[in-house]
């Protein structure tokens, strides 16, 4: 499994391909809406070919290019064999992100390290038809077996199955663009939800049932505009596969729904609703959500989201959970940024039992296809059983796309 | 191609109208040829021994030029300006107020303007955009932003419009770097975390207890800035409540909504990495803090108030109305959190 990952890896380095470098954040550069640079109208997943030529020539960095070498040529480059967009019918590509997690920064006797390899993922996309209003795509993640590991490389990860790989398709849909408007897709996706950024781990998407595992398959019908978007999504419980693996909670079935208005060229505002079932357990999740995306200066942004989800199991009372999320990113050069984080978090709100995030961090896109991103994360606790240290914590990130 | 112009405009110049005086129309030829040898002190020297130049009364405005532009060559800009007016105002006076009014227009047309005078522009805005350069002195820029426009509009030289790109991007610069004070007012709620000390009264022994505080800070500051970067000091008053817990003597120690209150002072140094919208700042604060946690029997409570200082750093988004401020700071044993809303005037 690992030489055929491997090989694959090398084949389509080779042949250069399609990657996956947009973040909501990027409304900073006058980016609005996902479906500008990505196939799925919601984000995440493989980039098209305007999105492969904007994250070439105008949001990653020029280190170590010549200026001989112009942006309008790495734009070239971006795409496929010998620049050529549609050299190949079918355009793969592969992302891998990797995680450094040094925890416990203000213990004496400090936890080891961790690298985790969160996400390592070969994508193969089509988009055909006149209007190139079909669409395609199918995303493969495997993460290899003690992928999250101590340095001495002999432990899985907390939760994870020793010596096992965790496999499985991440995303698959077909998709069909009615008209410029309207979109219908078919398939397994992200739940449309919230403002959906790469940390997964923010309580705005862990405690949204929209973590890194949460795709689900089903129906998600997308109407965009130039001053809106608009999501509705019915999804089902994806029998298929042992979600236990992951280490989280069972997936469930319902709907999502998102909206999002631009106020004007640098303000967006949105709400968004999801509903979800668990069978299993008997548990219902109502989550809704306010978010708003602004542009600051040339290049900077301000993300924001508040959300209430409420949680009913069966036989029990409901609890509602309430969250903050924050993040901005201060422009600081082609390809930099200087990353703000804060999250409030409270798991009841009938209950006082805050815990508030604040980090620091930088993120650089040094070239096309890299990703470096580094994070203190400082984590305050606030609840009625008293008060309890500060604990820090250092993430270091390496996001690779071919 | 100017020098090139020019010179023959000399050279023809000085056949018609020298011809009479051997002397001069020997000296008025060298003078020709240091100068297209760049000899340029060499050319004047030999203009001199014709003219008188302290006064221009009688001198023909081709010799102005040609010192003129010796001038400018040796780096004499001053002088040079006041030659090349001399140029026009002997030669080209009608032709100078002509383009003038063209120019307001916008209507300069290149074929209705001599090219020598054209030339006289070009040589001048050179001299007023060098003094510009060294003095920043606004008017030399807008003198030279006249002259290499016409200069521009009538086709005379390519470069006029890097020139004028020049000129305006030092003047942004020059705009941008200008420092003033800015007033600012802020709100925000703050959340740190510090420790206290619970001290056996009778055995002396001590503890360590961390104190959680939530509260609000209210504050003011003064920025000494520029459009890329600035100084600032500021500080608030704070209110808020803290949950302490701990353990001595194996006895557990826990007191929620305990009353604190304080200062946050702070001066620091700050850079806009994206306009003057955004603002990355370092500072140094100074922090006090004053609880009113209660002793339980036996135990006495230490460090009730406490001063510490340290390093913090801070974003700052300007918003609609008002600017979105995230500041932490580590200040010994003090890690503290704010969120703000700055107003500023």
């Amino acid at each position: 499994m690992n030489n055929l990952f491997l090989a694959l890896v090398l084949l389509l380095g080779i042949f250069g391909s399609r990657n996956a470098m947009s973040y909501p954040q990027f409304i900073g550069k006058g980016y609005h809406a996902c479906l500008t640079c990505h196939y799925n109208p919601f984000g995440n997943g493989p980039l098209n070919d305007y999105g492969r030529g904007v994250a070439a020539t105008g949001l990653a960095a020029r280190f170590m290019i010549p200026e001989s070498v112009s942006d309008d040529i790495l734009g070239q480059r971006s795409s496929l064999i010998f620049g050529k967009p549609d050299a190949l019918p079918v355009k793969p590509s592969i992302d891998y992100r990797g995680l450094y997690i040094k925890s416990g920064l203000e213990q004496e006797d400090q936890p080891d390290p961790k690298w985790i390899n969160m996400q390592a993922e070969v994508s193969l996309s089509a988009n055909w038809g006149k209007r190139k209003e079909w669409i395609l795509t199918a995303s493969y993640n495997t993460l290899i077996a003690n992928s999250g590991i101590t340095p001495k490389g002999d432990q899985p990860r907390s939760g994870k199955p020793a010596d096992k790989d965790l496999s499985y398709l991440r995303e698959y849909y077909l998709g069909y663009r009615v008209n410029q408007q309207l979109g219908v897709y078919l398939g397994k996706t992200d739940k449309v939800f919230g403002i959906r950024i790469p940390d997964h781990n923010i309580k705005a998407r862990s405690a949204t049932r929209n973590n890194q595992y949460a795709s689900a398959p089903g129906v998600m019908v997308h109407y965009g505009t130039e001053d809106y978007d608009a999501g509705f999504q019915i999804f089902l419980e994806d029998e298929t596969e042992d979600t236990n693996e992951k280490n989280t909670s069972d997936a469930g079935s319902g709907i999502a729904t998102k909206f999002e208005y631009s106020l004007n060229k640098r303000w967006r505002v949105g709400v968004s609703y999801l509903n979800e079932t668990e069978k299993e357990s008997e548990t219902k999740y109502d989550a809704k959500s306010f978010l708003t995306k602004t542009r600051v200066g040339e290049g900077s942004s301000i993300m924001f989201e508040y959300g209430l989800v409420d949680t009913a199991i069966k036989n029990a009372d409901t609890t509602t959970a309430q969250y903050i999320y924050l993040q901005s990113h201060m422009y600081m050069n082609r390809g930099l940024y200087f990353v703000t984080t804060y999250e409030m978090y409270t798991s009841d709100t009938s209950d006082y039992n805050e815990t508030h995030n604040f980090g620091p961090g930088v993120q650089w896109f040094p070239l096309q296809r890299f990703e470096f991103r580094a994070d203190l994360l400082n984590s305050k606790t606030y609840s009625s059983n008293g008060a309890s240290k500060d604990s820090w914590g250092f993430y270091g990130q390496v996001h690779l796309w071919l | 191609m100017a020098i090139r112009i020019l010179t023959l405009f000399i050279i023809l110049f000085s056949a018609q109208a020298f011809a009479q005086k051997g002397s001069a129309k020997k000296y008025l030829s060298l003078a020709v040829k240091a100068n297209a040898k760049k000899q340029y002190s060499r050319s004047n020297q030999y203009l001199s021994k014709v003219y008188n130049f302290k006064s221009t009364k009688k001198i023909p405005g081709q010799i102005l030029y040609l010192y003129a532009v010796n001038l400018q060559k040796l780096g004499k800009h001053k002088n040079a300006i006041y030659y090349f007016n001399q140029t026009i105002k002997k030669r080209f006076l009608k032709s100078h107020i002509k383009t003038l009014k063209a120019l307001k227009a916008d209507e300069v047309d290149g074929d209705e303007i001599p090219k020598l005078l054209k030339a006289t522009y070009f040589y001048m805005a050179q001299s007023y955009y060098v003094i510009f350069t060294s003095s920043e002195d606004k008017l030399y820029a807008e003198r030279a932003k006249k002259f290499f426009k016409i200069c521009d509009d009538s086709g005379f030289n390519d470069r006029c419009s890097d020139f004028l790109d020049n000129i305006n991007k030092k003047l942004d610069v020059m705009e941008k770097s200008k420092r003033s004070f800015e007033f600012f007012l802020y709100a925000g709620r703050i959340m740190f975390n510090d420790r206290v000390k619970i001290k056996n009264s009778t055995s002396g022994t001590t503890a360590s207890i961390i104190s959680n505080t939530d509260g609000l800070c209210y504050g003011a500051g003064l920025r000494l800035q520029n459009y890329y970067k600035g100084w600032q000091a500021s500080g608030c008053a704070f209110s808020g409540y803290a949950g302490v817990s701990g353990e001595i003597d194996s006895t557990a120690y826990k007191q929620l909504g305990v009353p604190v209150a304080g200062l946050y002072l702070e001066g620091g140094y700050f850079w806009r990495t994206d306009n003057e919208s955004t603002r990355l700042g370092v500072s140094m604060p100074i922090f006090y803090r004053s609880g009113l946690y209660s002793q339980p029997s036996g135990y006495t409570i230490e460090d009730t108030k406490n001063t510490s200082f340290g390093i913090a750093i801070s974003t700052g988004f300007q918003l609609p109305l008002v600017e979105l401020e995230i500041k932490l700071a580590n200040m010994q044993e003090t890690n503290m959190a704010m969120t703000n809303l700055v107003l500023n005037f």
